[in-house]
């Protein structure tokens, strides 16, 4: 009897330890997730931003007023975007993946907010020839006003 | 003719060996899900911005096109621009770092 007993406590305790690393199994699942979120989201609005970038450079360029200069700076602004383009659609992810699925995550990690600098420092480059342009364009037409 | 220590000395074994394959049911279930979030092939990772959380749709909303967008006038055009914040990027990328240091 005090033997089944026993024996009955053995196979429940092996039961319940081994069910033990189930929850640390689910955590890490959990974790992962987040992670993948906050990295679709960065690679997301890196996009968006590109996109509108683009969508100004295309609406500047159909100006009217946008002479040979300040096409020449939108040409170097679009070199950028395209640039950040091919880093966001193809390096991104692939860094991204690497974070998933490393072991070190912290070096990865590393590895992928440096390209979303480098992206970054396109963007910034470009928007900031976006600007020049625009205050160029509107020198410009403030000169022909005045003469007219 | 069996005994009520007979029948006690055979359920410990059963109920056991019950959970057991219960647990093992268990983790098969999880490593198929697991496995399948795993898998690069199966993921992804451009995912369409309505699954972001609510905080990054926000962001992105700040982005996003507004009727002003398609005017050609410069003084529009200007505005858009200034309308843009590269810094957006960096907002996840916090997120990021706290929970790889979890």
């Amino acid at each position: 009897m005090e033997n089944a007993k026993l024996r009955f406590k053995i196979f429940l305790t092996t039961g319940l330890l081994l069910l033990l690393p189930m929850f640390s199994f689910a955590d890490v699942g959990q974790r992962r997730d987040e992670i993948k979120k906050q990295l679709d989201a960065t690679i997301a609005i890196s996009d968006e931003l590109i996109d509108k970038m683009r969508d100004l450079v295309q609406r500047i360029s159909l100006n009217r007023d946008t002479g040979d200069e300040a096409k020449l700076m939108l040409a170097k602004a679009v070199r950028a975007l395209e640039d950040a383009n091919e880093r966001t659609n193809t390096k991104l992810p692939r860094l991204a993946k690497l974070v998933l699925f490393s072991a070190r995550p912290i070096q990865t990690v590393k590895d992928f907010r440096k390209e979303v600098d480098e992206i970054k420092a396109e963007i910034i480059f470009a928007h900031k020839l976006v600007v020049e342009t625009i205050n160029l364009i509107k020198t410009r037409k403030e000169v022909v006003d005045d003469v007219d | 003719m069996s005994t009520n220590g007979e029948m006690n000395q055979g359920s410990g074994p059963l109920v056991g060996s019950i959970i057991v394959v219960l647990v093992l049911l268990l983790g098969g279930y999880y490593s198929v899900r697991v496995v399948e979030n795993l898998n690069p092939l199966a993921t992804d990772l451009n995912l369409p911005v309505e699954e972001s959380t609510s905080s990054q749709s926000a962001q992105i909303a700040n982005i996003a096109t507004t009727t002003r967008d398609k005017s050609m006038d410069i003084e529009d055009i200007e505005k858009d621009a200034m309308e843009i914040d590269v810094n957006v990027l960096d907002s996840n990328l916090e997120n990021l770092d706290l929970l790889i240091d979890q």
